[in-house]
């Protein structure tokens, strides 16, 4: 498998969310703003690519009948790091996102790409999977965010970055963001969790319109190209 | 067999591996924590209830650390936790006095006149949704549907006669009936104050009079015969200062209209 074609399935035609549509508990709950959107997209990244590569590596000696016990305390692990590490180095994001970084123990992203992909896989492709898997979660829980806390609060990159002083970057979660429009006219139901479900809907449904396009014109191109190859064997004939 | 063997000796060295792994990281990640808290965790009830206000016990004992939350919101838990948590916090123990709700209202049915027939549901806030006002034509009266009721965990709270009334045996001072009233009436006091005036209106006299068979209608007579100055009529309504109070129950006896309560011992 080529690194191009993991790239792509991992971004658009098997992104975890929008087309195997797996994880989307974490991904309704926490996309209320950039920082957390960025934040956990960024620690599943960390968590599956780790996940995947130790996965791939002891492939060969785990027993087929127990694999199950055995992604369990893997990912258990990482996310426990992870969950530590957030804790030490930015603990704002830690609070924001509470319980949902040791959710990701049980999320189907890290154990359904286990399961798919990294246990039949070499380490190298299982890595890469990793990386390109945890990049088409991000860009989906950037997306859902940008979309909720736009409409809903009339706000861009709430808690990451600070205005108030010039513009920059923070990670202590105390940024206000960039007020694009006041957020007295912001659809505030877009922040609840119903907005959520909303959001996702509409993020799937365009992706999906956009993949059947495509395929439908690829399959045209492939069939005009059969029939051009066809007529030019029937005029060679003749 | 094998496969047994072989399952067990996976699980075992992944586990033995990454538990060493988890060992060597929480000590580089490793994050000072305010050992008060595991301390105030520890001494509070511990159900979860919630009746604090806080996510759970931890969260209530992280916003005491913090300094956001009072020593004697674990309501479960009751007066001997809040005094170890204000011993543990090095606060005074007379924040943690024993708190009671009360309804400061005896517009009970036949004694407060009525504005118009209710028949909606029994719920105080549906009942003022007519016009702000309730069924009662005191404004501040006590509606009498029992959201208090509802709102208390301890089941302190009970309706007599179209008014809420506390029983402090069972009272432990949460302030969720406060929160839930809809009329903004119900108070907490403390619960060794055994003297209150039980009306809330702040009409003047004659609408009172007109309202209420029972209402205070300020007419000093408790102000001026107060020995210890701590009666005094404000916006038409006799109001009790707690810390001058020397619970003579002489302003009960002379109220003309009975309407300062005395508690007796028993509360």
């Amino acid at each position: 498998m080529r690194i191009q074609d993991q790239f792509r399935d991992g971004l658009i035609t098997n992104n975890p969310i929008t087309v195997q549509q797996i994880g989307m508990c974490a991904t309704m709950a926490i996309t209320t703003s950039l920082f957390n959107g960025v934040g956990m997209g960024l620690s599943v990244l960390i968590i599956l690519t780790c996940c995947n590569v130790v996965v791939s590596a002891v492939r060969k000696i785990i027993p087929n009948e127990i694999r199950l016990a055995i992604f369990v305390v893997i990912i258990a692990g990482f996310v426990t790091i992870v969950d530590l590490l957030l804790k030490a180095y930015i603990p704002a994001l830690s609070e924001s996102l509470g319980v949902f970084i040791p959710l990701i123990v049980v999320n189907c992203i890290i154990i359904g790409r286990a399961e798919a992909f990294s246990q039949k896989n070499d380490v190298k492709a299982s890595f890469f999977d990793g990386v390109f898997q945890g990049l088409g979660y991000t860009m989906i829980l950037v997306i859902m965010c940008v979309i909720r806390e736009l409409l809903g609060s009339g706000r861009f990159g709430g808690g990451l970055i600070d205005v108030a002083k010039g513009f920059r970057f923070t990670l202590d979660g105390t940024g206000g963001g960039i007020q694009i429009f006041p957020s007295d006219f912001g659809a505030s139901i877009l922040t609840l969790p119903f907005g959520g479900f909303l959001t996702l809907g509409v993020v799937i449904a365009t992706m999906q319109y956009f993949l059947k396009k495509s395929a439908k014109q690829k399959k045209a191109a492939e069939e005009a190209a059969a029939e051009a190859a066809r007529l030019a064997a029937e005029q060679e004939e003749d | 067999m094998k496969t047994i063997l072989l399952s067990i000796l996976v699980l075992g060295a992944l586990g033995a591996l990454f538990g060493a792994l988890l060992a060597f990281a929480s000590k580089i990640f490793h994050v000072e924590t305010d050992p008060r808290q595991a301390a105030v965790r520890e001494a509070l009830a511990g159900a979860n209830c919630g009746g604090c206000g806080y996510p759970g016990c931890d969260g209530y004992a992280a916003a005491v650390v913090k300094g956001e939350a009072p020593c004697n919101k674990c309501v479960a838990g009751g007066a001997a936790t809040a005094a170890k948590v204000a011993e543990i916090m090095g606060e005074s123990n007379d924040a943690a006095e024993k708190m009671v709700a009360f309804v400061p209202c005896s517009g009970s049915t036949g004694v407060a006149e009525l504005r118009f027939n209710y028949s909606g549901p029994e719920n105080c806030r549906a009942a003022m949704l007519f016009g702000g006002q309730s069924n009662k034509l005191c404004t501040f009266a006590c509606i009498g549907f029992g959201n208090c009721v509802k709102a208390c965990k301890f089941d302190a709270m009970h309706i007599e006669n179209g008014v809420a009334k506390v029983q402090r045996s069972h009272c432990v001072g949460c302030g969720a009936c406060v929160d839930a009233c809809p009329k903004n009436i119900v108070k907490l006091i403390p619960a060794s104050q055994r003297i209150m005036p039980a009306c809330s209106s702040k009409d003047k006299g004659p609408i009172v009079m007109k309202n209420c068979t029972v209402g205070c209608i300020g007419c000093m007579k408790c102000q001026r015969e107060c020995p210890a100055d701590a009666i005094v009529v404000k916006d038409n309504l006799a109001q009790v200062d707690v810390d001058k109070c020397i619970q003579c129950v002489h302003c009960a006896d002379i109220c003309p209209r009975h309407i300062i309560l005395y508690f007796g011992k028993t509360g």
